[in-house]
């Protein structure tokens, strides 16, 4: 029988959230493209047309179980705008608390469950042993803490908003209850603790991983990177703020390429449609789509923590700032590095605590006047934050009545699926010879995905509750010569 | 402190994936034996385990995607027949299988000594609220069963 014939890894169960990778070799076997396919189409969009739009926030959260918040607060941002209400200064501030604990929580397990175990256990095991377990077994101190720091940060967004996920908190104009003074106590002694854990995280991954020869060619070799635009919110300095600011882009040089009010996101971003996909690419329209590359000729853009600190020019807070530096001197400004991505989430935990101490300490967290209820309705509201994997956009009209007329929903991994598309292609491209397919390729290649911690159709929790992966290798006629499957 | 709880997994506003909310509704309007505690949630895997702390037993409510469960097809199983694998994750998340396994090595004393799950099995989801009509015929059966194991007789 022809070794090239379809080899199945793992049974293949129906499930929810498929994540499909083909990748097409030429008649001498080598890549000539690979695609990253999502095969479930769900619609919310539609679901929001013809709803109060004050019920908004509390439905379009229910877009995804991980990241509930970061839909929580685009829509009600988008909310304000759209009945002209501005939100009183503690209200703000309540909601970027709960905030920095949202994307703390969503960091830490990404970081410590998801890639840690990628760079300290050798990438080639099979995953029954590269697996957070084979990490606790390696690091039980540290991965313990990981895992109650990341429960702590679900417990402060509890206290903020009296629910962990799917938050009744933001509506339009505020938030639903003011922070007492015992809450504003226990949850400053949380972030202490995150903060503390926070920084050890980052010295264990400096040592282990930045310090290690054995992985300085991933970062600074060809097999992870693409030189692309970059895109994130900043503040009026420039610096990063994942709940407010302009959003700023950068060219592969480093130069800035745009800075706009997300109001104005049309005016800068276009989506372009293909036929083998329901994920759209969305791409700068001012660069123009010059297909599935890199450079600067070529609109393709990403979003994530990698981008945020390129599109930054320093962060807001002292040690993170520090660590910044740090991150800066080594990888470049901008960096190119796709698995920096792991090194900016933990400078960005750090960040978030920080913030949270400040905001904690701010007199304005405590004042009870969280809701302001006037305005002038204006109909349309679009409401930017950074999700814990990238810019996320919600933009809304809804008629005189306040019925929703149309909505449209950019969430970070469709923003990031060109860039998806052309890691898969280029780490598969140098793994893949004269057809001969490697074992821990498909770890190879989703390591590449891991750094964008893509995010299909997590709303769904059908049991058994994961998003299975299935990589296919094809010849140019579409003979299907091998297919792995994770899930 | 409850000895079981009965958690209805899902989402209200994904179609047959609302099983496990609408399945909790009607038992939360019973009474039910003492030690019991009833709730639902739309969490991501990590979260859903962490609510399984300290519960000796775990009766889970939800939409089944599985290979030998027909659509609209009840089916009562254990957790750990749901996967081939449990410590599988993937670029994003976790199964509920590996997340308990992961709290079973960090805190074995406070992890449930057994996770059941009642479904119904499902077709592909979509956005949109309430049940298929093939899954709603099956809610009474789901509450009958769940009742059962807890000792608390059928709805009648």
């Amino acid at each position: 029988m022809d070794e090239r014939r379809v080899i199945t890894i793992e049974p293949a169960t129906r499930l929810e959230g498929e994540g499909k990778i083909n990748i097409v070799l030429d008649e001498e076997g080598e890549v000539k493209d690979a695609y990253f396919q999502v095969m479930d189409y769900r619609a919310f969009e539609s679901l929001l047309v013809g709803r109060q739009a004050e019920e908004v926030p509390r439905i379009a959260n229910r877009v995804c179980g991980v990241c509930s918040w970061a839909h929580h607060m685009a829509a009600v941002k988008a909310l304000d705008q759209l009945f002209g209400r501005e939100p009183p200064q503690s209200a703000r501030k309540l909601r970027e608390l709960s905030y920095c604990a949202h994307v703390i929580h969503s960091h830490l397990i990404h970081f410590f469950l998801f890639a840690s175990p990628d760079f300290f256990l050798s990438p080639d095991e099979e995953p029954s042993v590269r697996n957070f377990l084979g990490l606790l077994k390696k690091q039980p101190d540290l991965t313990k803490r990981a895992l109650k720091w990341h429960s702590e940060a679900e417990e402060i967004q509890e206290m903020i908003a009296g629910k962990a996920v799917h938050p009744p908190f933001a509506i339009p104009g505020g938030v639903s209850k003011p922070l007492d003074q015992e809450e504003r106590q226990e949850i400053g002694e949380k972030a202490k603790g995150i903060l503390g854990f926070s920084e050890d995280a980052l010295s264990f991954f400096l040592d282990g991983v930045v310090k290690n020869e054995k992985y300085a060619d991933l970062f600074l070799g060809d097999l992870y990177r693409l030189e692309t635009y970059y895109m994130g919110l900043v503040d009026e300095s420039n610096r990063i703020n994942l709940y407010d600011g302009d959003l700023r882009v950068l060219d592969p040089k480093g130069r800035e390429e745009a800075k706009f009010d997300p109001s104005d996101y049309l005016d800068h971003i276009a989506e372009r449609v293909e036929a083998w996909t329901y994920t759209k690419f969305p791409y700068l329209r001012g660069v123009g789509w010059a297909g599935l590359r890199d450079g600067s000729e070529s609109g393709v853009f990403r979003v994530n923590s990698l981008p945020r600190l390129n599109v930054s020019e320093g962060m807001p807070t002292p040690r993170a700032h520090e660590a910044y530096e740090e991150f800066v001197d080594a990888l470049g400004q901008p960096a190119h590095a796709t698995l920096g991505a792991h090194w900016a989430r933990l400078i960005e935990v750090i960040y978030l605590t920080e913030r949270m101490l400040e905001l904690l300490e701010d007199p304005d967290i405590a004042n009870e006047d969280v809701m302001n209820y006037k305005g002038e309705y204006r109909g349309e509201g679009v409401g930017v934050v950074e999700a814990p994997r990238g810019t996320l956009i919600h933009h809304y009209e809804a008629d005189e009545d306040g019925l929703i007329t149309d909505c449209n929903l950019i969430v970070p991994t469709t923003m990031n699926n060109a860039a998806i598309c052309m890691e898969i292609k280029n780490s598969a491209g140098r793994l893949i010879r004269a057809g001969h397919v490697p074992q821990g390729v498909l770890n190879r290649v989703e390591m590449a995905l891991r750094a964008y911690d893509p995010c299909l159709s997590c709303s769904s929790h059908s049991l058994p509750g994961e998003m299975p992966l299935e990589v296919t290798i094809t010849a140019e006629d579409g003979d299907v010569l091998r297919r792995l499957r994770r899930g | 402190m409850s000895s079981t709880l009965i958690l209805g997994w899902g989402n209200p506003v994904l179609g047959d994936d609302a099983l496990g909310f609408k399945v909790v509704e009607k038992l939360k309007k019973m009474r039910l034996p003492e030690g019991i505690k009833v709730e639902c949630c739309s969490s991501a895997p990590f979260s859903v385990a962490r609510r399984m702390l300290n519960f000796r037993r775990v009766i889970m409510i939800d939409s089944l995607q599985l290979p030998h469960v027909g659509e609209g097809e009840v089916a009562r199983l254990r957790l750990n027949e749901l996967c081939d694998s449990p410590i599988l994750v993937n670029p994003h998340g976790a199964s509920l299988p590996a997340a308990l396994e992961v709290y079973r090595a960090l805190y074995p004393d406070q992890v449930p000594e057994e996770v059941l799950v009642i479904g119904v099995g499902v077709g592909p989801p979509s956005a949109g609220e309430g049940l298929s009509e093939g899954v709603e015929a099956r809610v009474d059966e789901v509450v009958d069963l769940a009742l059962t194991e807890i000792g608390g007789g059928g709805s009648g």
